[in-house]
């Protein structure tokens, strides 16, 4: 090996050890998340690091059966599923136009589309809750769809736009001669092009669906409705001191997120890195 | 013959696009822009608990502006500029860099590698922010994982109390904030980094550039698009930053306002807060909010032009 | 055209069959067999005795049930006023007490109980106080407990360290040095987080034993303010005794400090009586009492802060009044009073109960002299509160970066800005 290999070899040490700090950065705290599932209150006060005594799976099966989370999770998966394939469908079709018409309004709709990806939604919790009451969608699992999904289409408009404008306009045209309508054109040929824009679309409207109680909080009073996050809020504050019991219940409602995230890890990275680079 | 075609065609896509765009514009208009609209409205009224009374002009906005609520507003408008400055240096620089040693990395050799440090480093974004919240309460107390670690490097001494020391909890949160956030950067600039052609970088590297230098100068202004992306986003997050500081330091961003940003001002003024449950002060809130629409609609607008200007044609 | 039509059916059906397929999950309407009572609490730690005490409610009145709904205490407050604005609420509302029950009063959401609830009549002013109007006077909740403060003291390590209860201030100085040179922790506490409340309830232990009982009401009349040098020095003394708090005390939370006590590794804890059910739950095991916080003098009357920590109240556009006032009568009796003291170990609104539990009588007895808890009963009518001050700015107080002359200034200052002295 010449000297100059070696070199560049040790010159690229540095870098390899960022890479793994961080590595350890991100891995650590899951570790201690995982091992915290557990323990015992008093375990984790005194041994925080280390494995726990037993892998005894008691936290979860309380927790599963204390919150009795059966009924929240078919509500979240609903919920969840709703708003994704909403947000989806009504923002693929708004966004087809807007980025491959000429219309003379394509701007100012996009940009009122656009300013919704800025606005705090809750800063108007109060005026949404009259709404909801008076469209009789108060304790109602679509009320939750039509809201979640209505948040999301602004970032989900964006995102189409942007991977739809860059196709090449023969593709539809094409299409148009062979006689195909414009909702076929859009579903068969254009859908299918921006694959990545729909698994990001997908994965970021689930996390945040998924993840958020706030509006399930104000917006759902029947026991039956209650989404996973607002039943685990109730039981963490029921809890609160029973550390283990906490994180295994934490860890149960976020498995089906993790699950979908290393199922669609190459989609995501894909997807995120080619939405974010673009204009 | 060909010109009525056209001009038909147009009229049926003129038809079409409406027909299109109406049901997203149905769901977004009643769900976010009327009761947001509603909203912005109230701030010009006086209100009595959560009841709406009289019209009075801009008389919340002078309030916001005077004590005791002009401390909060400056406190709270300073973290968040700090907040943005920290994650443009911590997420967003740092970000680059690891892009950068990963698409070094990755070339000629396959990209698994790239690839699992991609996913790892991204994989704390779909952790919901009370986990994300709860394990760095735990990892950052006195006697936790932290504290531990740097006692044994001998970096520090005695208990951590980082999150209780109001000179020390903002960057501490600025840090989770970053911690959650990193993977972001790192696809966004490595994906950016990918689509410039490898003809640049060899041509660069005959000219004798390091690789450092190959970052900066060659690098960088190619990569304006995703910089500009990532800028906006970081303004428009952290300008909404709300549920990293409500989880850890509670609504009041404790240690003495240390942590409070312009939401949990917002959230405190609209809903109360730990020792002033529902004492409300609703006009105020709403003139905050207006405020902050301001802030985060110029600020996003002058941000979009700025990089718009600067983005390099290939 | 027909091509459009066609196209225009289609996505109408999308959208229809979307819609079809979320009607479909709405809420039917609730169909009971007896008349029920929704009734919210923020207490999600207490639902088992909750339950157990309406248990017996639905037993000696049949055709009522109560269905009882909890949320977390911080987000509570938010979904009541957001569910009562939109005419949703319960039909039964937990509600804090004094300046926090207001904005509901005011704006017409809540019934006066005067003459529907005959028990209120019973029950002492300190416990009612909380729940009464500003404007008109009347009273708008069925108040549930009379929360006093004091020092739990773990009497295991006391024995063990030969320590008795201090009569001075000098003595539980001197007793927290002995603690710390045996290397036990003297006193857990810790605000860090978010949740110094439970530091302001500190204040609220060694306040009075300084400024003493008088002055609330001179504070009220506008006579003395926080930057009299009584509240300033009972500030001191707080701060004083942070070489007595855990290692790394700023960065400590509420619920850390309680582990630390419940798990014997500190001796005492400065605390509100609400702690003791949760202690004896967290550890049967644990010994202890309270005392009061000692004065500078031997002989003097210790008093303690006390006040209404809230009460239940009717909703005003409830459908079920008769059976929510059934409930609420029930709540404001006798027999309510002694279920709550002995499920809970909280001392109840109304005094004539028997108590078993001697730390629960200890308290009782304590509270024989006490004076409002300042900054909760007197100050926090609006924004921004005494208590958000005191909250934001303690734990600088106690690290010394914060002198406690600036912080009874700057909690003057915010209270000055809305608060009226009663002439």
């Amino acid at each position: 090996m010449s000297a100059r290999a070696i070199h560049r070899r040790l010159a690229r040490i540095p870098g390899w050890t960022m890479l793994a700090l961080w590595s350890a950065a991100v891995l650590l705290p899951l570790y201690i998340l995982v091992v915290s599932c557990f323990k015992t209150t008093a375990e984790i006060y005194e041994n925080r690091l280390g494995l726990p005594r037993s892998w005894s799976f008691d936290n979860f099966t309380n927790a599963w059966t204390r919150a009795d989370l059966g009924q929240n999770f078919v509500n979240s998966l609903i919920v969840t599923g709703g708003a994704v394939v909403l947000t989806i469908v009504v923002s693929a079709l708004a966004a087809y136009p807007l980025s491959r018409y000429k219309l003379g309004w394509n701007g100012i709709m996009l940009g009122l589309f656009l300013s919704g990806i800025m606005l705090p939604i809750r800063l108007a919790s109060v005026e949404l809750f009259t709404l909801m009451r008076n469209l009789d969608l108060l304790d109602s699992l679509t009320g939750l769809i039509l809201v979640y999904s209505a948040i999301r289409i602004p970032f989900a408009v964006f995102i189409f736009a942007n991977f739809m404008r860059v196709l090449p306009s023969e593709l539809d045209e094409a299409a148009r001669m062979d006689g195909a309508g414009e909702t076929r054109i859009l579903f068969q040929i254009i859908l299918p092009m921006v694959k990545p824009a729909v698994s990001i679309v997908a994965i970021f409207t689930a996390i945040a669906v998924w993840n958020d109680f706030f509006f399930p909080l104000i917006f759902i009073f029947d026991d039956r409705y209650k989404t996973v996050p607002l039943a685990i809020s109730v039981f963490v504050g029921q809890f609160r001191t029973d550390w283990g019991l906490v994180f295994a219940s934490l860890a149960i409602s976020m498995a089906p997120i993790l699950i979908m995230y290393c199922l669609l890890a190459r989609q995501i990275r894909e997807g995120v890195g080619a939405g974010g680079g673009m204009k | 013959m060909q010109h009525r075609h056209k001009s038909s065609m147009k009229r049926t896509q003129q038809r079409m696009a409406v027909l299109f765009v109406l049901p997203a514009l149905a769901i977004y208009g009643l769900f976010v822009l009327y009761p947001l609209a509603m909203s912005l409205w109230g701030s010009f009224f006086t209100w009595k608990g959560l009841r709406m009374l009289d019209f009075a002009g801009l008389s919340n906005f002078a309030r916001l502006f005077v004590f005791p609520s002009s401390a909060r507003l400056t406190g709270a408008l300073w973290h968040n500029v700090a907040w943005f400055l920290g994650i443009m240096v911590f997420q967003n620089g740092v970000g680059l860099l690891f892009a950068w040693l990963l698409f070094l990395r990755s070339q000629g050799k396959g990209r698994s590698g790239a690839a699992f440090f991609q996913s790892l480093f991204f994989f704390p974004a779909v952790l919901s922010p009370v986990i994300v919240g709860a394990l760095w309460r735990l990892l950052l107390a006195p006697g936790g994982v932290v504290e531990w670690t740097l006692n044994g490097l001998g970096l520090h001494q005695g208990s951590l109390t980082v999150l209780g020391n109001s000179q020390t909890a903002l960057v501490m949160l600025i840090a989770v904030d970053a911690w959650n956030w990193m993977g972001l950067p790192v696809l966004i600039y490595t994906a950016g980094l990918r689509q410039i052609s490898g003809q640049i970088f060899e041509a660069a590297k005959l000219d004798g550039a390091g690789s450092g230098r190959m970052l900066v100068s060659v690098a960088l202004p190619l990569l304006m698009p995703a910089i500009g992306t990532l800028t906006t986003l970081s303004f428009i997050n952290t300008f909404n930053q709300f549920d990293i500081v409500y989880v850890m330091q509670g609504v009041q961003g404790n240690p003495s306002y240390s942590t409070d940003t312009l939401v949990t001002y917002f959230y405190r003024l609209a809903f109360g807060a730990e020792g002033a449950v529902g004492i409300t002060d609703i006009g105020l809130a709403l003139a905050l909010g207006t405020v902050l629409f301001l802030i985060l609609s110029i600020g996003t607008l002058l941000m979009l032009r700025f990089f718009d200007r600067r983005t390099v044609q290939l | 055209m027909k091509m459009l039509s066609i196209r225009r059916r289609t996505l109408l059906g999308l959208i229809g069959s979307l819609a079809a397929i979320g009607a479909g999950f709405a809420a039917p309407a609730p169909a009971y067999a007896d008349e029920t009572v929704t009734l919210w609490s923020w207490r999600t730690e207490d639902e088992a005795a909750m339950r157990r005490i309406f248990d017996v409610f639905e037993k000696e009145t049949p055709g009522t049930k109560v269905n009882i709904q909890f949320t977390p205490d911080a987000d509570y407050q938010n979904r009541l006023s957001t569910a009562l604005r939109g005419g949703r609420g319960p039909d039964i509302a937990q509600l804090k007490a004094y300046g926090e029950v207001q904005p509901f009063v005011e704006a017409g959401y809540l019934d006066a109980l005067d003459d529907s609830v005959a028990e209120l009549k019973n029950m002492p002013d300190t416990a009612v106080g909380g729940a009464r109007g500003r404007t008109d006077g009347k009273t708008y909740g069925v108040p549930y407990s009379v929360p006093m403060m004091g020092v739990f003291y773990n009497k295991e390590i006391f024995a063990a360290q030969g320590i008795e209860i201090p009569r001075t201030y000098k003595d539980f100085v001197a007793a927290c040095e002995k603690l710390k040179a045996a290397g036990i922790t003297p006193i857990a506490a810790g605000g860090a987080n978010g949740s110094a409340w439970a530091l302001e309830i500190g204040v609220g232990v060694v306040g009075p034993t300084v400024y003493g009982p008088g002055f609330y009401d001179e504070m009220m009349s506008g006579k003395a303010t926080f930057e009299d040098p009584r509240y300033v020095t009972a500030l001191k003394r707080f701060a004083e005794l942070k070489p007595y708090f855990p290692e790394g005390f700023a960065g400590i939370d509420y619920t850390t400090s309680t582990q630390q006590f419940i798990n014997g590794k500190a001796a005492m804890f400065l605390g509100g009586s609400f702690e003791n059910g949760s202690f004896k739950a967290q550890n049967p095991k644990l010994q202890f009492s309270i005392f009061s916080f000692p004065a500078d003098d031997a002989g003097a009357r210790l008093y303690t802060s006390a006040f209404s920590d809230g009460s239940y109240g009717l909703v005003s556009e409830s459908k079920n009044k008769e059976a929510a006032t059934k409930v609420l009568n029930f709540m404001a009796s006798q027999k309510f009073a002694q279920l709550f003291a002995d499920e809970l170990g909280w001392p109840p609104a109304r005094p004539d109960v028997s108590v078993k539990d001697p730390v629960l009588s200890q308290m009782m007895e304590m509270a024989k002299n006490s004076t409002p808890y300042l900054t909760l009963v007197g100050f926090r009518w609006q924004s921004p509160t005494a208590s958000s001050i005191l909250q934001a700015e303690i734990i600088d107080t106690v690290e010394g970066k914060i002198a406690p002359e600036k912080l009874g200034a700057d909690m003057q200052a915010a209270v000055a800005t809305w608060f009226q002295p009663k002439q």
